[in-house]
């Protein structure tokens, strides 16, 4: 990775393309935290209330579902404008 | 912010002849590359974990020892569980976002490149496109945003799954819902973001241009998002237990196991026919409207409820591990029956994520072959008698096996090693399985989480390699023929050209890897 930035930065002078590889790296990499952070968050709640019942589980379960969708997405639409 | 200071800087750097747009679209393009290059690794990396954990805890616990899924008896339980975080939700959130990415870019630097403003009757009246006009794939991903908002609301606070049945149905409704929302949504985001008339310019010398409207623009997106649910709909049919196919399956186990692994791998050749055709017949479509533009916001069309398919993607793990949870705690069978409801809905409903994602990422790779023609002015085409590009071709078809070898390799040596793990502890320490002594949990999380990150370098190596072979082999051209003429413009010439016909073999290689993966 450290030769595709600095060969876009020496050879092709493309100073901008690198930067917004890196942002592209960096916020895959959050993306996938984030997803992670959001599951581990979630899933002993879910199991908390399926006690309860079926209907108490299903909604937390896609409400961290939905936490993560929506999180991923808008930070694709927004970094976008940082480049 | 961004676009506004770099706007500043043009007023500064005078760049001549140079359309600022494209420039700047054609760095975003980094993005999209940045974005796929680390879900590259996630994928490949989380999937070597998680089935590596999965086929080790199976083959020892379920097959030798005789205990339940995800008993805490299980030394590779914890592994396992931890699995499932790493490779469905990390490696797949870092999927899609990487095809959600990569197909903004595209869209974004085929616009700039192909779309002009102006009348029909008027070729000398062109003048390049205002930013909010192109703003219009991002601006799609928006509108899909406030859609996918609406439809997660009713499907947690007007819906009630009170039976199990209602699961499946639910997180189907929610696709369906999310679709019949975007088609006028769609419309809406396309009128607002195009000027009545515009002019598509298809080849790089202003020579074909094609007076457009708002609508074409819609047309393209929505042949995306209906193929989308097509294909949906299918893996559903494939995959759900409620339907013929995975019914038969399970009746052929009566069998043998073989006769199961022959009809498993039958069915999932057969899977793919709905939806190669419905891709295909969306490139089609969206090709005769808008050009490569069109393919480009097909795939966007398809990803712009990508919202709801990654909660749906996201609740298939997340019922996985509560389930895992509810036995480890031992919470009763109660619990334990409405957990596996749970997740047995999400196993179904993950596959259908892969679909999108899959789906999109082979019209991106044809819409950015699209606009690699245009850029480098090869308005002819390629044809299939050259040899640089059959050869291309002929690699590219053959890397996603190797790739697929590389990796099912790496988890059998993994897997291989877990079960051995298991079963030495099991032997050292018999109290393991009566439940008297704590089996050693990290001994196995180190084993998958080594194995991940080892085994991720040659599968990692085999994508770069076909990317340096091509720039090695120009540069090469070059300084072998350097010192032999000592003009250095022809030179330059030649080495021009061994790099662009290198590039164009990397393109058909792109081009056959993923549709060959598919």
């Amino acid at each position: 990775m450290f030769f595709i930035i600095y060969g876009a930065v020496e050879k092709f002078q493309q100073a901008y393309t690198a930067f917004a590889f890196v942002i592209g790296a960096i916020t895959s990499i959050a993306c996938g935290a984030i997803g992670m952070t959001i599951a581990t968050y979630t899933n002993y709640r879910v199991t908390f209330c399926a006690k309860r019942g079926l209907a108490d589980a299903f909604r937390t379960a896609y409400r961290g579902g939905c936490v993560m969708g929506f999180a991923l997405v808008s930070i694709a639409l927004v970094s976008k404008h940082i480049p | 912010m961004g676009l506004n200071e770099t706007e500043v800087c043009t007023n500064i750097f005078d760049y001549a002849n140079c359309n600022f747009y494209q420039m700047l679209f054609e760095s975003i393009a980094g993005y999209g590359l940045g974005g796929s290059t680390v879900a590259l690794f996630g994928r490949v990396g989380g999937g070597i974990y998680t089935k590596a954990a999965d086929v080790g805890a199976d083959l020892v616990g379920k097959v030798e020892k005789d205990l339940p899924e995800d008993s805490p008896k299980n030394p590779a339980t914890i592994a396992d569980n931890v699995g499932d975080n790493v490779g469905d939700i990390a490696g797949m959130g870092a999927d899609l976002f990487g095809s959600f990415a990569e197909s903004t870019c595209a869209a974004l630097v085929i616009s700039s490149n192909c779309l002009f403003a102006g009348d029909g009757d008027k070729i000398w009246a062109i003048n390049s496109m205002s930013i909010n006009n192109l703003m219009f794939p991002l601006t799609m991903i928006a509108f899909g945003i406030v859609v996918c908002l609406i439809t997660s609301a009713i499907g947690i606070f007007v819906n009630r799954v009170d039976v199990e049945k209602k699961i499946e149905s639910t997180l189907k409704y929610q696709i369906i819902i999310s679709t019949v929302l975007l088609l006028g949504a769609l419309y809406l985001a396309a009128h607002i973001s195009y000027p009545a008339n515009y002019l598509l310019n298809e080849s790089r010398n202003f020579t074909t241009l094609d007076p457009k409207q708002p609508y074409h623009a819609y047309l393209c997106s929505i042949f995306g998002l209906l193929s989308g649910m097509i294909i949906g709909g299918f893996t559903e049919y494939m995959t759900s237990h409620t339907y013929k196919p995975v019914r038969e399956l399970a009746g052929s186990c009566r069998t043998g196991a073989a006769t199961n692994v022959i009809y498993g791998l039958a069915l999932g050749y057969l899977s793919t026919i709905v939806p190669v055709i419905c891709i295909a017949l969306t490139a089609y479509g969206s090709s005769k409207f808008l050009g490569y533009y069109g393919v480009a916001l097909g795939a966007l069309g398809m990803l712009s409820n990508l919202p709801i398919g990654l909660a749906i993607d996201g609740y298939g793990p997340i019922s996985d591990n509560a389930g895992g949870i509810a036995e480890m705690a031992e919470m009763g069978e109660e619990v334990r029956g409405r957990t596996d409801a749970l997740d047995a809905a999400g196993n179904t409903t993950a596959a259908i994520g892969k679909g999108f994602a899959i789906g999109s990422a082979a019209l991106v790779a044809l819409s950015l072959y699209g606009g690699f023609l245009h850029n480098s002015d090869l308005s002819g085409g390629l044809s299939l008698t050259d040899p640089s590009v059959f050869a291309g071709l002929l690699i590219g078809a053959m890397l996603p096996y190797a790739f697929s070898a590389f990796t099912m390799k790496s988890v059998g040596k993994a897997a291989l090693g877990m079960v051995e793990e298991i079963r030495k502890q099991i032997r050292e320490n018999p109290g393991i399985l009566t439940g008297t002594v704590e089996p050693d949990y990290k001994a196995c999380i180190r084993i998958s989480t080594r194995a991940s990150l080892i085994e991720m370098i040659a599968p990692g190596c085999l994508v770069r390699e076909a990317l340096t072979v091509g720039y090695l082999h120009s540069y090469a051209a070059w300084y072998c023929l350097w010192p032999q003429d000592y003009c250095w413009i022809p030179s330059r010439c030649y080495r021009f050209r061994s790099a662009t016909s290198y590039l164009r073999c990397q393109h058909w290689w792109c081009l056959g890897q993923r549709q060959e993966v598919y």
